[in-house]
Formats: C-alpha cells, sequence, structure tokens
C-alpha cells in the first residue's frame, strides 16, 4: 500500500556520509572496565539510588529508583562492585555534573533473573506500562522523555501511531542497523505499543536512502497492518513535528504536543527497548551507538552499555589521536562537542562522530548578514530567520517573540547555508534564554505587586471597617443622648451641645497636636543646639501652644461635664436613668482616663529630663490612677446593675455619680476584683522599684499603695 | 563677564542655530545657493533677531504669560516688515532675488524660540548679545553652506556681490575651473541637506577632538605620580 | 588531545557571500559582451574604472570606521557595485563621471548606513540617480549603436581622460552621441510624433527593439536566468517586474497603440534586464518574505512603466527602483510568512504596545 506522503517546506541536503559507518555489521563493544552510570538521562523526577557502596550488582538490577511517574529506573549495565556514587560531569553541552553511580565491571557479565511475558496480549494497559516504567525505558531519539507517560494516552485518543525511522542527521547510522538487523523483533515491539494505544494506523517512516532498512522490515511486516512509508531524503525530516506533517499533513499547534492532533511518535531504539522489556523481560542498559568520523578506522555501528565511557569507545573505535579535532555526540547539525573523553554515554547518546581537523574546520568569522533570504528559504518550521537573528543581535527580544522564536527547533539548517558564515542558531538559543530569564523576573515581580495590593486593599478594608464602627457608635451616642432630651427646644439644643462638644473635641485635639509638634522641634532644637534666640522663640511657642491646648481641654472637660440640655417635664417616659447615669460615669471615666494618661506622660517626660520632682509628680500618677480606677468600678456596677435591676421611671435625673444603686453582690464582687487589680499593678511597680533601686521614700509609696488595694479588696 | 563670553560661545559654537538646533532650515535650504544670498538672508535674519530679542526683552514684564508667543510674533513680523522695507529700498535686485524667504524670517524657529527661551528670562544687553550671536552664527553657517553649493554647484566663488557691497564688489568674483560642469545636485536643495549634514559632521568631529584634549589635560598620565598611603609611615 | 569546544551546527554548506558575489560578476559578462560590441570599448573602461575607486572608497571608509579592510573587502560587494554603475553609464562618459558616481555609491550609499547589509537604498542606483540629477548632460551623451569598431581602445581611451579638457574632444563626444531608443521615443512623442513612425527612425533597426539594446538586454535576461538557475536570485521579483510591466504595456498599448511602446520594446530597451536581474534582485534591499518578492517586483515593474510612460526622464529603472526600496520595510512588516503551526501569518514588528 502506498500511503501518501506531504511535502515538507524547506530542508537541505547535506552530504549524508553514511557509508562511512555501514560498512560493518552490528558488533557488541568490548565490556569496560569501569561503567559510569548516569541517573539523571531522562526528563523527569530524578531518581535516587538503591545501592550501597560495595554491594555486588548483577547485570539488569536495579540501581537507582523513585515513586514519582515522571522519573526513570536505572539498572546496572552490567554486573561488578558498587565503586562510587557520586557527582561526575556527563554529556550535555554545559559539562555539568550530575549524580552518577560508578561500578567495577567484574567481567562476568552475569545477568539478574528476568523473564518476559509469553502473551502480552492479556496484560492489560496498567501492567505494560508499569513494566515499561520498571525497564526505565525513555525516549532514545534523543529527548529521553520516559516512555510510560508518553504511551499513557486515552483509548480512541491516538489516531496514528508513527514510528521514526527517519534518522535525517547525516553520519548517523544506528537506527538504520537496527531495522536492518532485528527488524522481527521491531515489529514486535511496534505490535506491543500498538496493543496499548490501539490506533487508527501505525506507520514507520523511513528515508530513502535506507532500502535495505525499508526491505527488512516489508519482510518482517508483511502479515500485519503496519504501513512502511518511504519518505524523500531532507535534512530535518526526521524532526517529531516535521514527520508528522510528512506523514499525515497535520501540523502541531504552537507549544503543543502531538497528541493534540491525535499522534504519537516514537523512536525506532525505544521501540527496540520495549520489546526487550516486554518480551525478554532486559530493562534498558545498553544501546545501539554509531562510532564514525574520519579519525576513527574502525568505524560502525557498536551495541554499548549505558554509562561505557566515551573513551572507551574512542578506542573501540580505532581513533587515531593526533588527527582527532573534534568529538561530537550526536550528529553533526545537532550534536555537541565533547571538551574530553572521559565522560559516560547515556541512553540518548546516539552517535560519537570522531571528526579530524579538515572534515570540521574550525568556524570561519562571521561576516555581515547579507539578507540573501536563504535562511528563509529552507527553515523547516517557515520562520525569519534573519529577521530573528537582527532582533536577537540587537536583544528586541519582544519583537523576536513576535516573530515566533520560540517555535525555531534549533536543527542547524539556517547556520548551515548562511554565505555569511552566521552562528545563526547560537544567536537563537541566546535570544531564547534571556527571554526565559526575564519571564521569570516578571513573574517575580508581578506576584510581589500582587501581595503589595492585597496588603493595601485589607489595610483599606479595615480601616473603613473602623470608621464604619466608629460612626455607628457615634451615632448610637447621639441617638440616646437625643432620647433623653424633648422635643422641643431639646433636639436643637441638643443638637447644638453635640456640637458644641464636638467643636471643643477638635480644638482640644488639635491644640494638643500643635504643642506636642511644638514641643518635638524644641526638643530638636535643642539636641542640634541651635542659637539660643531660636531656642527662645521655640520655647515660647511651646508655652503658647501648651496653654492653648489646656484651654481647649479644660473647655472640653467642662462641657463634658455640663448637665445636658433641659428636659421637658414632658419627658419620655420608660427613659432608665441608669442610661443616663452611666452615660455620666462614661464621660467621667473617660476624662478620669484622659487625666491619667495626661499624669503618666508627664511621668514620662519628667523621667527623661531627670527632674527632681519625680516622685511628687509618681504620687499625682497614682492619685491619678485610682480617681480612674474607681470610676471604672462605678461603671461597671451601674452597667450590672441595669441588666439585673428594672427600670425605674420615676426618678429624676440627677447628675451625680455616688448615688447610683447597685446590687450589692455584684458590686462586691466587682469591687473585690478591681481591688484585686490595683493590688497586682502595684506589686508590680513595687517590684520594678526594687529591681531599679529607687529611693526608700517611693518603695514605701508603693508599699502603701499596695496595702491600700489590700483593704480595698476586703 | 562670563555670562557674556557664555552668551557668545552659545551663540556662536555650542548652541549654533543651524548645526545644533537644526532650527530655520527653511531659509537655509532654499537661500544658499551662493554666497551672496547667503549673506543677505543672513543679516536681514540677524537684524530682525536682534530687534526682537531686545523689544521682547524690554517688554518681558509686562506680557502676560498665557498671550506672550502671539505678543512675540507681533514684535517679530513687525519688524520683517521693517527689514523687508528696507531691502526693497536699498538692494532691490537681492530683494528680488530672496523673493518669499524674506518675509518667511517671520516664521524662522530660532527667532521666536531665543525669544522665549532666552530674550523673555533675560534683561536687555545680554539679550541683544544673544540676539546678534545667534544671527552671526546662523548667518556663518549659511556663508559656509553657501560657498560650499556656490563653488560645486556653478564653479564660482563671491559671484554678484554687488548686489549688496555695491558695485566696488563687482570684480569680487572668483572662478574656480573653466568649463566647469557643475555638480546639479548641489545646486538644489538635496545638495543644500548633504552640505548641512557634512558641516554638522565636521563640526562634530572638531567638538570630539577638542573633549578628547581636554580630558587629556585633566588627569594626565604622570610618569612618576605618587601613590598616598593611609597608613604607616609616609615616606 | 587538544579538542575544540564548538556549537552546532558542526558542518557548513558551501555558501559563501564572496563567491555568490563572483557569481553575480560572471553573469553580467553576456550584457557587458553585447555593450561592447555594440558601443565600443567605453563600457568596459567606465567598469575598471569604477571598480578601482569602489575598492579605493571602501578602503578608506573600512579604515575609518575602524574595521578590518582585507576581510571586508574580500566579500566583493563593493566590486558588484562598481561593476552595476559602471554598466549604467554612457560609454563615452568622462572619467570623473564614473569616479564621482562610484564614490557617493559607496561612501554615501553604503558606508553613511553602516556598511554591507545596512543599506536601504541600492548604492549602484544612489550612485546612478545622483549622477543623473548633477550631470545631466554628460548622463545623457549615449553613442548609436555603431559596433566596436567604431573607434579603438586607444581612442576611446584618450576620449574618456580627456573629455572635459580638450575642446576638440568635447565636439568629437558631442558630434558622435545619439539618443537611446527610449530617448528617443519620448522626445519624439513630445513632437506629436506616433508610434509607428518612431518605429521607423534608424535607431529602432534592432529585429525585435532598438538597435543593439535588444542585445544587451537580451544578454542580461542570460546572465540572470544562470543566477536564477544557480539559486543566488530569487525568480519571484524579476519574473513578477517583467510580467508587470509587460501586462501594464500591453493594455496601454491596446488601448492607445499610437501613444504608448509594446511590451517587448519595454522588456528590451533600457535598463529593464540589468535592472530586473541583477538590481531589483539585490538582497539587501529587496524585501524579504515570498509574497513581498512578488508585491516588490510588481510594483517596480509599474513604476518603470509610469515613468517611461508620464514622466520626466526616458528611462525609470533606477527610480523605480529606488522608489520601492523605501517600501520595502513597509512590505516586510505587512508579508510574514506564517508558520508551522500556527493559524495564520502575523504581522507588524511585535513592539510593546500590543
Amino acid at each position: 500500500m502506498r500511503h501518501r506522503v506531504w511535502h515538507l517546506r524547506g530542508g537541505i541536503h547535506p552530504p549524508e556520509k553514511k557509508s562511512l559507518s555501514l560498512s560493518l555489521p552490528l558488533r557488541t563493544a568490548s565490556l569496560p572496565e569501569q561503567l559510569i552510570v548516569p541517573l539523571q538521562q531522562h526528563i523527569g523526577a530524578p531518581v535516587s539510588p538503591c545501592v550501597a557502596v560495595g554491594e555486588r550488582v548483577l547485570k539488569g538490577q536495579l540501581i537507582a529508583s523513585s515513586d514519582k511517574a515522571t522519573s526513570a529506573l536505572v539498572h546496572a549495565p552490567s554486573s561488578g562492585t558498587i565503586n562510587e556514587i557520586g557527582m561526575h560531569p556527563v554529556i550535555h553541552p554545559s559539562l555539568i555534573e550530575q549524580p552518577c553511580i560508578h561500578i567495577d565491571c567484574d567481567g562476568k557479565d552475569e545477568w539478574i533473573d528476568h523473564s518476559g511475558v509469553d502473551n502480552y496480549a492479556a496484560l492489560d494497559t496498567q501492567t505494560l506500562l508499569s513494566r515499561i516504567r520498571e525497564a526505565g525505558i525513555i525516549g532514545m531519539g534523543g529527548a529521553g522523555f520516559p516512555s510510560s507517560i508518553k504511551l499513557n494516552a486515552r483509548h480512541n485518543q491516538i489516531e496514528t501511531l508513527i514510528i521514526n525511522g527517519a534518522e535525517c542527521e547525516p553520519y548517523i547510522t544506528a537506527d538504520d542497523i537496527l531495522m536492518q538487523e532485528r527488524a522481527v523483533e521491531i515489529i514486535e515491539g511496534i505490535k506491543v505499543i500498538g496493543h496499548i494505544l490501539q490506533p487508527k494506523e501505525i506507520l514507520i517512516g523511513i528515508e530513502d536512502n535506507k532500502l535495505l532498512a525499508v526491505a527488512a522490515l516489508e519482510r518482517a511486516s508483511a502479515e500485519t497492518t503496519i504501513d512502511i512509508v518511504k519518505i524523500p531524503t531532507k535534512y530535518p525530516s526526521g524532526g517529531e513535528k516535521q514527520l508528522i506533517k510528512i506523514l499525515t499533513g497535520k501540523e502541531v499547534p504552537t507549544g503543543g504536543l502531538p497528541l493534540q492532533v491525535g499522534v504519537i511518535v516514537h523512536n525506532i531504539g525505544t521501540v527496540y527497548s520495549i520489546y526487550k522489556a516486554i518480551i525478554q523481560g532486559k530493562p534498558c542498559i545498553s544501546r545501539i551507538t554509531t562510532l564514525t568520523g574520519e579519525a576513527m578506522n574502525n568505524r560502525g555501528n557498536v551495541k554499548a552499555l549505558i554509562g561505557t565511557p566515551v573513551r572507551h569507545l574512542l578506542k573501540e573505535g580505532g581513533v587515531q589521536e593526533s588527527q582527532l579535532f573534534r568529538i561530537v555526540a550526536g550528529g553533526p547539525m545537532m550534536g555537541f562537542t565533547l571538551p574530553s573523553a572521559d565522560l559516560p554515554i547515556s541512553k540518548t547518546t546516539n552517535c560519537l562522530i570522531a571528526a579530524t581537523r579538515s572534515e570540521m574546520p574550525p568556524p570561519p568569522p562571521e561576516q555581515t548578514c547579507i539578507r540573501c533570504g536563504q535562511c528563509a528559504d529552507i527553515c523547516p518550521v517557515t520562520l525569519l530567520p534573519q529577521q530573528l537573528y537582527f532582533f536577537s543581535k540587537a536583544q528586541e527580544f519582544d519583537k523576536a517573540e513576535q516573530h515566533n522564536i520560540f517555535d525555531c527547533i534549533e536543527c542547524g539548517a539556517c547556520s548551515y547555508v548562511c554565505p555569511s558564515h552566521i552562528p545563526l542558531v547560537q544567536y537563537y538559543r541566546y535570544a531564547k534564554g534571556t527571554i526565559k530569564q526575564l519571564r521569570v523576573k516578571e513573574e517575580k515581580a508581578e506576584a510581589s505587586r500582587q501581595r503589595f495590593e492585597n496588603r493595601q486593599a485589607r489595610l483599606e478594608q479595615e480601616a473603613v471597617e473602623k470608621e464604619a464602627k466608629r460612626k455607628a457608635r457615634a451615632k448610637a451616642a447621639a441617638e440616646k443622648a437625643a432620647q433623653k432630651t424633648s422635643a422641643e427646644p431639646s433636639p436643637q439644643s441638643a443638637q447644638q451641645s453635640e456640637d458644641e462638644l464636638a467643636r471643643l473635641k477638635t480644638a482640644a485635639a488639635s491644640t494638643a497636636k500643635l504643642s506636642i509638634e511644638a514641643k518635638k522641634a524644641l526638643s530638636q532644637a535643642e539636641k542640634k543646639e541651635e542659637n539660643s534666640d531660636k531656642l527662645e522663640q521655640l520655647r515660647q511657642k511651646v508655652a503658647l501652644f501648651q496653654a492653648n491646648s489646656d484651654k481647649a481641654k479644660e473647655a472640653l472637660k467642662a462641657a463634658r461635664q455640663k448637665p445636658p440640655a433641659n428636659t421637658p417635664p414632658s419627658s419620655k417616659v420608660g427613659e432608665p436613668k441608669e442610661d443616663k447615669a452611666i452615660l455620666e460615669l462614661r464621660e467621667k471615666a473617660a476624662s478620669t482616663q484622659d487625666a491619667l494618661k495626661q499624669a503618666k506622660k508627664a511621668l514620662l517626660a519628667a523621667k527623661t529630663s531627670h527632674t527632681n520632682d519625680l516622685e511628687a509628680i509618681e504620687i499625682q500618677v497614682n492619685q491619678a490612677k485610682k480617681e480612674a480606677g474607681a470610676i471604672k468600678a462605678q461603671l461597671r456596677e451601674a452597667l450590672i446593675a441595669q441588666k439585673e435591676i428594672p427600670l425605674q421611671q420615676d426618678t429624676p435625673a440627677q447628675p451625680t455619680s455616688d448615688t447610683v444603686p447597685s446590687s450589692t453582690e455584684a458590686s462586691d464582687k466587682v469591687t473585690a476584683a478591681l481591688a484585686r487589680n490595683e493590688r497586682r499593678k502595684a506589686q508590680k511597680a513595687l517590684d520594678l522599684a526594687l529591681a531599679e533601686n529607687k529611693s526608700e521614700h517611693k518603695i514605701a509609696t508603693l508599699r502603701k499603695a499596695i496595702d491600700d488595694a489590700g483593704s480595698e479588696s476586703q | 563677564m562670563s555670562d557674556y563670553s557664555n552668551i557668545i560661545k552659545d551663540g556662536l559654537w555650542n548652541k549654533n542655530v543651524a548645526t545644533v538646533q537644526v532650527l530655520g532650515l527653511c531659509p537655509l535650504l532654499a537661500v544658499t545657493g551662493s554666497v551672496v544670498n547667503a549673506i543677505g538672508l543672513g543679516l536681514a535674519t540677524t537684524a530682525v533677531l536682534l530687534g526682537s530679542n531686545t523689544v521682547v526683552s524690554l517688554i518681558r514684564g509686562g506680557v502676560n504669560d498665557a498671550i506672550r508667543l502671539p505678543v512675540f510674533v507681533m514684535v517679530i513680523a513687525a519688524l520683517t516688515t521693517c527689514t523687508e522695507f528696507i531691502m526693497q529700498a536699498y538692494t532691490f535686485e537681492l530683494y528680488q532675488i530672496l523673493g518669499i524667504f524674506i518675509p518667511l524670517i517671520v516664521t524662522n524657529c530660532c527667532i521666536l524660540g531665543r525669544a522665549d527661551g532666552f530674550a523673555r528670562k533675560n534683561p536687555v544687553l545680554p539679550s541683544i548679545l544673544d540676539g546678534l550671536v545667534m544671527g552671526l552664527g546662523f548667518m556663518i553657517v549659511l556663508i559656509l553652506l553657501g560657498a560650499f553649493r556656490e563653488m560645486l554647484g556653478q564653479g564660482t566663488l563671491f559671484s554678484n556681490m554687488d548686489l549688496i557691497f555695491g558695485s566696488a564688489a563687482e570684480n569680487w568674483s572668483i572662478k574656480i575651473f573653466d568649463n566647469f560642469p557643475g555638480i546639479l545636485f548641489l545646486a538644489l536643495p538635496p545638495g543644500a541637506f548633504f552640505g548641512l549634514g557634512l558641516i554638522i559632521a565636521i563640526k562634530n568631529i572638531i567638538d570630539d577632538k577638542m573633549d578628547e584634549i581636554k580630558e587629556q589635560k585633566a588627569s594626565p598620565v604622570g610618569i612618576r605620580s605618587k601613590r598616598v598611603r593611609v597608613t604607616g609611615h609616609i615616606t | 588531545m587538544a579538542l575544540i569546544n564548538a556549537s552546532s551546527p558542526h558542518i557548513a554548506g558551501k555558501n559563501d557571500t564572496g563567491q555568490m558575489m563572483l557569481q553575480v560578476l560572471l553573469a553580467t559578462l553576456p550584457g557587458l559582451l553585447a555593450l561592447t560590441l555594440y558601443f565600443g570599448w567605453g563600457s568596459l573602461i567606465n567598469c575598471l574604472i569604477a571598480a578601482i575607486v569602489a575598492i579605493g572608497c571602501e578602503s578608506l571608509a573600512l579604515r575609518l570606521r575602524k574595521r578590518p579592510v582585507i576581510f571586508f573587502i574580500n566579500d566583493n560587494s563593493a566590486i558588484v557595485t562598481a561593476v552595476l554603475l559602471g554598466l549604467a553609464l554612457p560609454p563615452l562618459s568622462p572619467w570623473w563621471l564614473p569616479v564621482i558616481g562610484t564614490a557617493f555609491a559607496i561612501l554615501v550609499g553604503k558606508h553613511l548606513y553602516g556598511g554591507l547589509g545596512n543599506n536601504i537604498f541600492n548604492p549602484a542606483m544612489l550612485g546612478y540617480a545622483f549622477l543623473l540629477i548633477s550631470f545631466p548632460v554628460q548622463m545623457t551623451a549615449w553613442l548609436p549603436a555603431d559596433g566596436i569598431m567604431q573607434m579603438s581602445f586607444i581612442e576611446t581611451l584618450t576620449l574618456i581622460f580627456n573629455n572635459h579638457l580638450d575642446p576638440a574632444s568635447v565636439a568629437i563626444v558631442d558630434g558622435l552621441s545619439g539618443a537611446t531608443p527610449l530617448d528617443t521615443l519620448k522626445t519624439d512623442l513630445g513632437l506629436s510624433k506616433t508610434v509607428p513612425m518612431i518605429y521607423e527612425l534608424p535607431v529602432f533597426q534592432g529585429f525585435l527593439a532598438g538597435k543593439g539594446w535588444e542585445w544587451v538586454n537580451i544578454g542580461f535576461l542570460i546572465g540572470g536566468l544562470y543566477l536564477v538557475y544557480q539559486g543566488i536570485i530569487h525568480w519571484q521579483i524579476p519574473l513578477a517586474l517583467l510580467l508587470t510591466l509587460a501586462t501594464w504595456a500591453f493594455l496601454f498599448m491596446g488601448y492607445d497603440s499610437d501613444r504608448y511602446g509594446s511590451p517587448i520594446f519595454h522588456l528590451l530597451s533600457g535598463g529593464t534586464m540589468l535592472g530586473a536581474f541583477f538590481i531589483a534582485t539585490d538582497p539587501v534591499t529587496a524585501a524579504t518574505s515570498a509574497i513581498g518578492r512578488w508585491i516588490y517586483g510588481a510594483f517596480i515593474g509599474l513604476t518603470i512603466w509610469i515613468i517611461r510612460s508620464f514622466g520626466g526622464y526616458p528611462d525609470a529603472v533606477a527610480f523605480a527602483i529606488l522608489l520601492m526600496n523605501l517600501a520595502v520595510p513597509t512590505i516586510d512588516y505587512y508579508t510574514q510568512p506564517r508558520s508551522y503551526g500556527h493559524k495564520e501569518a502575523k504581522f507588524g514588528r511585535g513592539k510593546r504596545e500590543r
């Protein structure tokens, strides 16, 4: 059956150089002395070792695992002793160090007990997926994504399963040889995946320069519904998105997954590993790696154990060190150079190129872009590389994003064709990295701005609520006052007296504020040691403001203690005079509290300025305290009485605080409690005074206060 | 006195109307085809600038801020009309050659710019000096450009100077080459843009060189500079 | 093992800017040959003078800009500019004409904008326009197509270098010069002759169009097709240009064949083929995307026709190309291609005010 092939735009035809490594059949690499197995070969959650140093492990034994689904387990590629578990540089463009397990091979290559399934079709999907996960299978085409997750798709979601046998990069022949020599096993593996995913069709895409592989697979798949599709040889038709376009004509939406168009793509190597895992029960511990490059004499494909040092494989390939100029891991278009040969290969290392200087010369100097447009002609993603180049160079990252820089697959075709030898891919990598960093910064800034705004809103809300409560209270108080006075002149006069009260309050407050400010200014000036004229001025100001403030406070006090507006004879019945009395008591309590505060302030001021009449002021303070406390007690009693005694309706209003009836028990209790409080306070003051070594006289005073408080409580 | 020298320096070099502020380009491009035209318009502009700065500075106390611009334009228009009449009387051919660009001195942004930017805020004497110097600076650039364009566009220099200076100047004209074809491009306005660009470039080069020299003088690299130690003995 | 650390890709194609420019020079040879065969040695000498001046000006500019001189000269772009300008000049123009024109083109048209790759206008056309406006007499003194033997190489050289000094030489040049077909057409149409009458004139006695000029244009056509085959220029621009020019000429010839030239005439006269294949396709100043190239080429063709038919100058290629060079940023703004995975093409430059 000829399956339709769509045309992929762009692409280049670099010299293939595949025949360099196809002259010899697939061979197994010799066992190295030490295997360095990296633990993070995949994209996903890290795994932690489950063996200890010195332990002997068998081939295929689990040596690192994790519970997370996005992790890929690691197994020992050969039998031997664990030498070390630590950090080691791995194959990565950044030469990053990652945790690795070093195994000294004992040469026996002894397998752990393992067995495959006889009939995979009888098992359900989850069992198969967990087996695949336990075998540590990841995408061996280069990305390294755990395969068990990729295969975990809902039924009826997958229309097409594509097996990627394109291998479009020059030099690499690993998949080619695998397809030629293990075609039957591959078809079996595909069947397993087909059983898991239940796609409507299965396609294997192979470039038409691999005719032997095509023939082998066609023979092996003769009885199945698997389609072998030959696609034109072009780089980069083996990229996942490009292959999907070629074989199905669909385009994966930007930033999306192939799953969104109902397609899943797997690499041939992964398929083979799945076969070995399910049918043979062997975990993923080796892969086919192409050893090629003109500095090597025995070029070819080897089956290499994961963790084999590159140096060992280079020796295996017969490298001539004098000729060696560049080691590339991966293909020449997308691979990266290795600065040393002491790195271990991982599950995704599909090729090692040992290049001579003439084969891969150092890059020539960059010239000016002449806007020839050849890069745009061959871009497989239909971008405008020269615009992206200009924007990346000028650091205009928003424009680069708008020109879809994040769709770039970094295939390197644009750099390949550029006549001015501009390293375009490097510019795009730089731009992408910088944009990502900027995004992270922006997000952080956004989060902190959000926190700030929330806090501001919360504070505002609290302020509003406070204000509302205060207004409500004021309103309630005003209503109560209005209720007490009669309807005739009283509403007006009540209003008037309220207004008067309010005015006096504000006057008192403002004058107090002015006086405080003046005092502050004076103290600052004194600190700064201004000239005496200025100081004198400030002092006068202070005195003036203080006088004003005192006057205002007096007026306020008087207004508060004034009897409220005339109550007409026909006062409203049912007005509990207790309320009035309580109101008066409240006002008195407020004023005595004010007085107490003043006294305390004076005390503090006196303390800081070290005046001599400290004790007198202290006595004042204590007296004020007593007064305030007494009034408070009375108020409390009155409130309690109000609740327990029914309203009395006839007694005229009397502005006094002493004749408030009280139920004896409750008042006794309250008095007692208050007195105890007083005593405690006095005791505290005494302790403090003793600790501070105050004068004898003071201590005597305090003791007396305690005694007083004690007597009261009885 | 330093104020006055600053005014002079600004007008002639640092804030030159044509090369730094790049104002008044319309007459600059249109009348710099030859030196005599350039001198003519330069003198007219300077006269108007001088007069307007003086008047504006004198009346600056009494002009309401909100209507100052129309008032200044009226002053400038009056002065321009005076200048036009003078030119019509005494240099009639030049008046005809310059044509509409004499009345257009009113719209020359540098005049209004100096009136609003300087004369409004400064007493009379500095304003007079500023007007004079700015006008001179403008005229110098006009003359340079006129010479450049006349030499390369027509192949002569100082031709027709008698239009301003009277019959004594009839033989001041110099012919550079015989049979000079004349680069027509430079005789047209694009050439004036070009020439102005070159003049600005040369000015910038001179400025950069002067800055370099100043820097060198300010911090010379001494051969035996002492390093002062903060602790220990200072020998 | 001394291993180098390099970024992917590790192999590179064979494209090279210097090589590309050399190919362009190679492609001008057929046209240059035709020019020499029909109009004498003048064009060749002009090209040589222009090339020498170009390299000198480029070195001067690079030194002033503190760039490595040899490295940048090796991209051969200055020589290409010079040769294209030299091909556009009349054969017997005085030596200082290519000198001034090339100096203007390289210094002002290329380096003042930032050097290769940064200029908005085609430098050769900028130089040509400058010369045309500045020295209209010298720039319109073309020769009749009397073949290469009308003057020997030495004679031509002498005339060129003596042109402005010796009145006798000036008289000779004046005597020799004749108008191009386009020039004749415009002048005679102004004299109320009809096109069929004008076609009787000797200057039009080629087998397709103007004598000699048709071969020059065919020569440039061959060179241009070679460049398209080699993939050095994009075929959309010349095709759009020629197609639009021919279509409009055809339409208006149908409308009033007494006043408008035929499509073949327009395609094979003046600088049409040179402009279509060598100058409009200059990558630095042309549009970027495929659709953009179509629009760019089409509008150049239209503008050429309009200026030739209604404008003041006989040949319009230079001005049409300069005008469309101005429009290229706008064309690029609106014609981005649709990328893989996107539903439709974006436009604009994506500045912050999205």
